[in-house]
């Protein structure tokens, strides 16, 4: 493997100036912070925000294209890059008014947010095992703190220690698999790897094994059935803007990685995978459906709305067409402004002593119909009910198998899985219209908290009713993997 | 020469004698230790392919990647540890307990 180091800032310039600002969040809070583990950390915060809008805005001036032995730019990394940096602004959104119920570390919360921004950044960009491992460990340790970021509380510490150990067995699995890919293709890079997949007719045993072991760790990080087990425990124990940041950006890490094998380093092979990833689709679409409906803390409710959305993203790429892929890019950001606006709801909503109970959304309606709203639209979106913009997701992720005669039963049975989950979405709006409020308490909505949720539902409704921008630029960004 | 079967059977055993301690094991220091074991086998497996990959016709060497993926394995297995053995270290504190069964308030 040869690097060309004059093109390592081509490749990985979002990932340096991340890295850069990072340290200089660290010298910053060394500097500015009195009293630091207690005291607020405005400065830390503000530079965090401004540092990534700025890295934000700077990725729409990069021109996809450069490539060495390490990484990619392409425009499917571009536009994961970009994504990635929105959930990182998104996260430090919701992560603002939760800052005062920490009791401490409240400088090192964005610092940690962009050290795993960075991460996967870096995952987006990779076109080698190598990269990949280093990237998605970086993404997972890093999420470990996170997770465990109040040890004061039992609740945080379970998800930490179930975090850590479910994240390091499947880094296990994962190194595993790619040792024995390496040692039936020789190579760790995506390229030579899927020179050697396809030009033989079968796959030895050794290379199925291991690309099945790299499989399964992906899986983990996704969400899919049968390794979903952490995600109601983490969701429900992690801090709220830590689990909203995991639940965007751990699927999109899985997403983007499975997107890259089965696209690009399977190819024309994946074919063979389809009825895997079709019966993994439907596990999870079953499980997300069902595991949902007798839910009562909200946080634990997300977790099991995300594991069928994980279902549907696995749909996508059983599909295995130039359209599915457009599909997913499509749906992860739909995902992401409903998924940030309901959980910054639930900051707001489980107040100070963050109790995340289904009873605190009681009688929302009456008591701030703002939140009220934003909430709703949420939920429908999740729901993929029309005009929003989950519903045109799932649109065309459907639109895209059904042209797929082998998966039509998985069609038939995702929109059975649709309408089921349609019922415990809607018991959600029943608590926020017919139900009487339990919690009367002040709900406190600083300006930047109102911002951040028009923002969202706006972009809920903009997306639902004029889909071409946003589907254009998902069909830009999957183009590259099909070169 | 030992065939690469042979380093392959081995690594495999160890890779399963780790997977039997996180799954049968209930304290977490030793459910850490078993997954240690699991990524040493899985380094085990990347030297050995390493060593019989046929080498290069140009230069006559075989490039030493897969020795250098273990560096990085390695590398990446200590940070996770550390990080791993301070949330158990916070669990111990909080709940006086490293036996996973204890931890389990989560749950529907």
């Amino acid at each position: 493997m040869n690097i060309d180091t004059s093109q390592l800032f081509a490749i990985f310039g979002v990932e340096s100036l991340l890295g850069l600002l990072g340290l200089v969040l660290i010298v910053t809070d060394l500097l500015v912070g009195k009293g630091r583990l207690t005291g607020p950390a405005t400065a830390v915060r503000t530079l965090a925000f401004g540092g990534l809008v700025a890295i934000f805005a700077w990725s729409f001036v990069l021109e996809p294209g450069a490539e060495g032995a390490l990484g990619t730019l392409d425009s499917f990394a571009l536009f994961f890059k970009r994504f990635f940096l929105a959930t990182a602004v998104a996260t430090l959104g919701v992560a603002a008014p939760y800052e005062d119920r920490l009791s401490a570390g409240r400088a090192e919360f964005p610092t940690l947010l962009v050290f795993t921004t960075l991460g996967m950044c870096l995952l987006s960009s990779a076109n080698d095992f190598v990269t990949l491992f280093v990237g998605l460990e970086l993404v997972t340790v890093v999420l470990f703190l996170m997770a465990a970021y109040r040890p004061q509380l039992p609740r945080s510490i379970e998800a930490g220690i179930k975090f850590v150990v479910i994240g390091a067995l499947s880094a296990a699995f994962m190194v595993y698999g790619i040792a024995f890919v390496y040692g039936t293709t020789g190579s760790f890079e995506f390229s030579q790897i899927s020179a050697v997949i396809n030009a033989q007719e079968s796959l030895p045993a050794g290379l199925k094994f291991g690309l099945l072991m790299v499989l399964v760790g992906l899986g983990f990080k996704l969400g899919a059935v049968p390794f979903h087990i952490w995600i109601p425990d983490v969701y429900q124990g992690a801090p709220t803007p830590t689990t909203a940041f995991l639940s965007v950006g751990s699927k999109a890490v899985g997403v983007v990685l499975l997107m890259r094998l089965v696209y690009t380093v399977m190819g024309p092979a994946a074919a063979q995978w389809t009825t895997v990833l079709a019966g993994l689709a439907a596990l999870t679409l079953l499980m997300g459906g069902l595991g949902a409906i007798p839910q009562t803390e909200l946080k634990r409710f997300l977790g099991y709305s995300g594991i069928s959305h994980a279902g549907f993203l696995l749909v996508a790429l059983a599909t295995h067409s130039e359209a599915s892929a457009g599909a997913i890019l499509f749906y992860v950001v739909t995902y992401l402004f409903a998924n940030m606006a309901a959980f910054l709801v639930i900051v707001i909503v489980s107040r100070t002593d963050d109790d995340n109970h289904m009873d605190r959304i009681n009688g929302l309606a009456n008591r701030s119909p703002f939140l009220a709203l934003v909430l709703t639209t949420s939920m429908l979106s999740l729901a993929g009910v029309p005009p929003f913009a989950g519903f045109f997701a799932k649109f065309m992720v459907l639109r895209a198998a059904v042209a797929e005669p082998a998966l039509v039963w998985l069609v038939a049975f995702s929109l059975l899985m649709a309408v089921t989950s349609l019922y415990y979405y809607l018991c959600i709006l029943k608590r926020i219209y017919m139900r009487d409020a339990v919690d009367t308490g002040f709900l406190e909505i600083s300006g930047g908290a109102r911002l951040l949720l028009l923002l969202c539902m706006l972009a809920v409704f903009a997306f639902g009713i004029y889909q071409q921008p946003l589907v254009q630029a998902a069909e830009a960004g999957a183009s590259s993997l099909f070169r | 020469m030992i065939p690469l079967e042979h380093w392959l059977y081995l690594s495999g055993m160890v890779f399963t004698l780790g997977l039997c301690g996180v799954l049968m094991r209930r304290n977490v220091i030793l459910v850490l230790m078993s997954i240690e074991i699991m990524l040493n086998a899985a380094n085990l497996a990347l030297v050995a392919f390493n060593k019989y990959l046929p080498p290069d016709p140009a230069t006559g060497a075989t490039a030493p990647d897969g020795q250098v993926f273990v560096f990085f394995t390695i590398a990446v297995a200590a940070a996770e540890v550390a990080v791993a053995l301070a949330i158990a270290m916070a669990l111990f504190r909080r709940l006086d307990t490293v036996n996973v069964d204890d931890v389990a308030n989560l749950r529907w």
